[in-house]
């Protein structure tokens, strides 16, 4: 049950209970008491009509007597007849005509002679027969009173039956100036006046319309003189004798006529009563019908009560709680942003408000928090992890809209160098520095947030700078129509980076690598393309760095190739399938073969034999190095045991080229403390080569480990001496023992003047640092007869002998030696 | 709003009742009679021996408005040092009523019509005029002396006239020459004609318009007289005496048709000279006023003097010519202009009155009929 119907379930009865009770209890009040209300109204009116009736019957007594002491009346009653009429006559009809002009209702005013004839008469306007007079003259002349009151009938000009008061007086007066005050008053005769009692016939017949009942007015005997409904009862005088008769005169519920009827009189004189009738059947009505109003009423105030409950529960209550739960829904899809406030003051806004406020708070660290997986916190770019969602989001949107999409991944060239030599901060601000101008050669950069939104929509960013963590940035272009505009980026991005960057207030110049790779073409999804990316990138560092290549299949193929070697290595690791050729050094001096390099052979059972450099960077990639690398200390140190016997074998010296893998991750110098104490050794006899950039990624550790090696004796080569940094402060940095100049020196020497002077002042500077220097490469006579003269101690090549088995190393080649 | 009108009426009703009451109280008759029984020598006195300071007393003349001119008062004050104050009654009805309540006292000489005498002398109002004080009387046309023989005594006849129709000319293009003009009028006279408020002139003339007299006491012919003048009261505007200014009805417009006396339209032709007079053919009532002394007046000598002065033919052609009335003076009509005399609204020819009547004394019962009867007209 929904909590609206529980409230109204609740609320309903408690407030539309007391008012169905409250209107019950009304109607059975009204229906047993309201012919007590009947009564008491009927009796008010009749006491109104009857103190009307009354006032006007005084007030015509007062009237006739006012009107008959007038002198002008009573000269005309007293003159001899001239006078009379001549001059009293006119004069007197004018001063009643007055009086009726005031009171209008004395509408009749007669004189009559005592012997009964007409003597004058004035009529106002009022037109009304006096039908019903004779019998009240009558009673005048033969009677003894000296005035006579009655209530008597009119006739109307429409036709109907108008009600008067007649009144009449005998005039009895002396002649005042003939007759003394002695003499009795004699009789002058009569002075009618009457009075049109319209108004009291007009409230009793309101009244009696009112009261729904009948009045009227009786004498004692019954006889009717009005009454407002002549059908009723047939004006009967017996019913109406009994009413009057009794001597009770309140209204009170009786029999009368065979009819029940509420009945009651009011006497207003001796001759006149006031009657009200109601017949039962009518006071039964009006209590129903007011019965009937009273449940009305109530079922409307029901309906109302009901009404106003639903809409305030409704407003008070359902509604906020709905809106909360909105509120709540909303919250529950992730918009925790709520701008809607519910107003009023009540627990609801409150908790509305709390909720809301709890919702906004939640939505900052909801956002910091965001901020802090989603962005790197040193250049605000988006984050690995960021750039995994927008690279699955995107993809799957070109996928649905067949779009071309580009990867491109940016190294930083040397930034190592500015790492090492300018420190962390300065690292960290060209960094940054680095990342502002990437985002800035993009159109539009920062999109991150909006599409974190906007994924589900589909809609795309046009380019996306990420950092993947050190000097690694990827871009991610989605609104391409061709692979050309990526290029154009890629070039906008190598050019922004080779601008130069102001590092401690020092102009460094740092490049940029760039790899691209472009979906669908090089990889279906993320991971695979993220791979084409890297090994394109790879491939331009390859190519010399500063540089932007696309990935290509063959960069594809080499890369499934390595993929290919990597299950195979593991396999040969176990299988010992490795072993090592022997490239002998030749002293240039002496011809004679001093030591010689170990050289790491993979012998494929059907590939046949595997040459190093397309099975070293797998096996860096993988890890597997250091496996190979104590193999080949192992096999080098086992090689020495066994020359250690033979005449002249014994001073031989061998040197294992060091990986920087092995040399960065793993423990070279445990390995050959391994080896030098398995095979019982002279440790001198070992050399260890090592190339320039395995130095420039963890200086310390490498400087540590070389410096224990070097403790035990063993000499340090380095190796490719001349194509990296070849800066000369590593040379004193580092505990080196030897310089091996690359062998592109050599290849350039015999038509390259510069070449040899370059290796000239190596040597020079070898010598001033009392260093070995090693050339490798030698093939021609010609060279070796330069590198001898340049002052070179040691060379190989295959001018003296190609890499041999252990068994095959010969020791002299005076012979080939040219004469320097 | 009319028991407003009821309650006050009550109010000033009672008022008048309790004077009235006081009045007949026996207290206030006593106290009356205190008076007069203290007052009498002194009154005998006055009578025998103040003769002339009698002179110097001003005389009270009851008369109409603008029947007396002003001049002739202030020749017979210069003649005698006798001032005479006139006071004045709107309608006969009015003086009636006046001479009903206070009997006369306070005024001295009264004008009054011949038909008011036949009610005035016996009640007592007026005074036997002594002809020792009357030099002047035999200058009065043998034919007025004798027109109303009753009065010789009381009163001397002064000025007569005839009843007529007055009329716009302007508007009314028909000619007007008989009762029956005035009492079943053209429509368009709805509410233009005025009627004299008198029982004995309208329905006297009523009466004439039907071919009765003037004088009849006849039931039949007084219903029929009341008929017409009932069939008539639609038209009537008012029951009333004509205004004699130059605000007069007649002369506005308000009316165009009017019963009216002779002398009062000679008067309405100065302010409009488009209202005529017209004699009917059927004849009407020749009327004389007389002046009379009041029998309560305590300078009746003075009195007698004042109307021995106007009876002088030179003052009587003066007063003819100021009310443009005939005057029963056959001596003044030296004294009269020929256009005066010519003029037949003044001195009608004889023809025209040939089916004239005057008024004579009707018995009360008659008296009584017509006040009925015009009370249910002018009602």
């Amino acid at each position: 049950m929904k909590l609206r119907s529980k409230i109204l379930l609740l609320l309903l009865p408690t407030s539309v209970l007391p008012l169905i009770l409250l209107g019950g209890f009304a109607y059975v009040y009204i229906n047993t008491h309201s012919y007590r209300a009947t009564t008491s109204q009927m009796d008010t009116a009749m006491e109104q009509v009857a103190g009307n009736l009354k006032s006007q019957i005084d007030s015509t007594k007062g009237n006739i007597e006012l009107l008959s002491a007038s002198e002008l009346f009573r000269r005309y009653m007293t003159a001899d007849d001239l006078t009379r009429y001549q001059l009293i006559h006119r004069p007197l009809i004018n001063q009643f005509r007055d009086y009726q002009h005031a009171n209008k209702d004395i509408y009749d005013i007669r004189i009559f002679l005592p012997n009964g004839d007409e003597d004058l008469k004035v009529l106002s306007g009022i037109e009304r027969s006096d039908h019903d007079r004779a019998g009240f003259l009558k009673r005048l002349f033969d009677g003894e009173l000296e005035t006579l009151g009655e209530l008597s009938k009119a006739g109307l000009p429409e036709g109907g039956v108008g009600l008067d008061y007649v009144m009449a007086k005998m005039i009895k007066l002396r002649k005042t100036d003939s007759e003394s005050l002695s003499v009795k008053p004699s009789p002058r005769g009569y002075f009618l006046i009457a009075f049109a009692l319209d108004k009291v016939v007009e409230s009793m017949t309101d009244a009696a319309k009112g009261q729904k009942g009948v009045f009227y007015l009786t004498n004692q005997t019954g006889e009717v003189f009005y009454s407002t409904d002549e059908k009723f009862f047939d004006n009967s005088k017996m019913a109406l004798q009994s009413i009057v008769s009794q001597r009770v005169s309140s209204i009170r519920l009786q029999d009368v006529n065979n009819q029940s009827v509420y009945a009651g009189f009011k006497r207003i004189t001796d001759k006149v009563f006031l009657v009200g009738i109601v017949p039962q059947a009518v006071v039964e009505s009006t209590a129903k019908e007011l019965g009937g109003y009273f449940i009305w009423i109530v079922f409307i105030a029901v309906i109302c009560a009901t009404l106003i409950i639903f809409q305030q529960v409704n407003a008070l209550l359902i509604n906020p709680i709905n809106h909360l739960r909105r509120m709540v829904a909303r919250f529950k899809e992730g918009h925790l942003e709520q701008d809607v406030k519910l107003l009023g003051n009540d627990e609801l806004s409150e908790l509305a408000n709390d909720f809301r406020e709890m919702s906004g708070s939640l939505a900052k660290s909801t956002e910091k928090v965001n901020a802090l997986a989603y962005y790197d916190t040193l250049t605000g770019l988006p984050n690995r992890e960021t750039f995994n969602i927008c690279l699955d989001k995107s993809l799957k949107s070109c996928e649905r809209s067949n779009k071309v999409l580009a990867l491109l991944f940016i190294d930083l060239d040397n930034f190592k160098y500015v790492n090492d030599v300018f420190g962390h901060q300065a690292g960290d601000d060209l960094l940054k520095e680095a990342a502002r101008r990437l985002e800035s050669s993009l159109r539009n950069a920062d999109v991150l947030s909006r599409q974190l939104e906007d994924f589900e929509d589909g809609s795309e960013a046009s380019g996306m700078v990420v950092r993947l963590g050190g000097d690694e940035f990827t871009v991610l272009l989605t609104d391409l129509r061709q692979a050309h505009q990526a290029s154009l980026v890629a070039q906008r991005i190598i050019d922004v980076i080779s601008a130069p960057f102001m590092v401690m207030n020092r102009e460094v110049n740092v490049g940029a690598s760039v790899g691209i790779a472009m979906y669908p073409v090089d990889g279906k999804n993320s991971e695979n393309l993220v791979k084409s990316a890297d090994l394109a990138m790879y491939e331009a560092k390859q190519k010399g760095k500063n540089n932007y290549q696309f990935f290509t299949k063959a960069l594809n193929s080499a890369v499934a190739r390595r993929i290919e070697i990597e299950g195979e290595l593991r396999k040969a690791l176990k299988l010992n399938q490795f072993y090592l050729e022997y490239q002998p050094k030749v002293d240039l001096r002496s011809g004679k073969v001093t030591g010689v390099e170990a050289l790491i052979r993979w012998r494929h059972p059907e590939k046949g034999v595997i040459p190093p450099i397309q099975f070293i960077p797998v096996a860096e990639d993988c890890g597997l190095i250091n496996e190979l690398g104590r193999y080949t200390l192992m096999e080098a140190c086992h090689q020495l045991r066994s020359w250690a016997n033979i005449p002249y074998f014994s001073d031989l010296t061998v040197a294992v080229n060091i990986s920087g893998q092995h040399l960065a991750l793993g423990d070279p110098l445990k390995d050959l403390q391994d080896a030098v104490s398995q095979y019982q050794i002279n440790p001198e006899k070992i050399e260890i080569e090592i190339t320039e950039s395995i130095l420039l990624k963890d200086e310390d550790r490498s400087i540590e480990i070389l410096k224990a090696l070097r403790k035990l004796g063993i000499k340090i080569a380095l190796d490719d001496f001349g194509t990296g940094y070849s800066s000369l402060a590593y040379l004193r940095k580092f505990p080196i023992d030897v310089i091996k100049i690359d062998r592109g020196f050599v290849l350039e020497m015999e038509q390259d003047e510069q070449s040899v002077f370059i290796v000239k002042a190596i040597v020079d500077l070898a010598r001033a640092m009392s260093l070995k220097v090693v050339v490798e490469g030698l093939e021609t006579s010609g060279q070796v007869q330069v590198v001898q003269r340049l002052g070179c101690d040691l060379g190989h090549g295959y001018f003296f002998s190609r890499p041999v088995k252990q068994s095959e190393v010969s020791i002299n080649f005076l012979e080939v030696l040219p004469k320097p | 709003m009319n028991r407003w009108v009821k309650r006050v009426s009550e109010s000033v009703s009672f008022l008048y009742y309790a004077v009235q009451t006081i009045k007949r109280s026996a207290l206030f008759w006593c106290s009356m009679l205190v008076c007069v029984i203290a007052t009498f020598p002194l009154r005998v006195d006055a009578a025998q021996q103040v003769a002339p300071s009698d002179a110097v007393k001003n005389l009270v003349l009851y008369n109409w408005e603008d029947y007396m001119d002003p001049e002739l008062l202030a020749q017979f004050e210069q003649e005698t040092g006798i001032h005479v104050d006139q006071i004045y009654y709107e309608t006969d009805e009015l003086k009636d009523q006046f001479l009903l309540t206070t009997e006369g006292k306070g005024i001295d000489l009264v004008v009054t019509s011949g038909i008011s005498l036949y009610s005035y002398i016996p009640a007592g109002w007026l005074s036997v005029l002594d002809d020792q004080f009357l030099s002047n009387a035999g200058n009065v046309d043998q034919r007025w002396t004798e027109f109303n023989t009753e009065a010789a005594n009381y009163a001397v006849p002064l000025l007569w006239g005839t009843l007529g129709i007055a009329y716009r000319k302007d508007k009314i293009l028909e000619p007007v020459h008989s009762w029956m003009d005035l009492f079943e009028p053209k429509p368009y006279l709805n509410q233009k004609i005025m009627m004299i408020d008198d029982s004995r002139d309208s329905m006297g003339m009523a009466l004439k318009a039907l071919g009765y007299s003037i004088n009849s006491e006849d039931v039949a012919e007084l219903k029929q007289a009341t008929a017409l003048l009932k069939k008539q009261k639609p038209f009537v505007s008012a029951y009333s005496y004509l205004n004699l200014g130059e605000n007069s009805e007649l002369v506005t417009g308000r009316i165009w048709m009017a019963m009216a006396y002779s002398g009062d339209v000679q008067l309405l032709k100065q302010y409009k000279p488009e209202i005529e007079y017209a004699l009917p053919k059927e004849g009407t009532n020749l009327w004389v006023d007389y002046i009379a002394v009041v029998a309560r007046s305590e300078r009746k000598v003075a009195a007698m003097q004042f109307i021995n002065f106007l009876l002088d033919p030179k003052h009587a052609a003066q007063l003819s010519s100021y009310t443009s009335t005939a005057t029963t003076v056959g001596g003044a009509k030296a004294f009269l202009s020929e256009e005066h005399l010519g003029n037949e609204l003044i001195y009608p020819k004889a023809e025209a009155l040939s089916h004239s009547e005057s008024y004579h004394s009707l018995s009360s019962k008659g008296v009584r009929l017509r006040n009925i009867y015009f009370s249910e007209v002018n009602n």
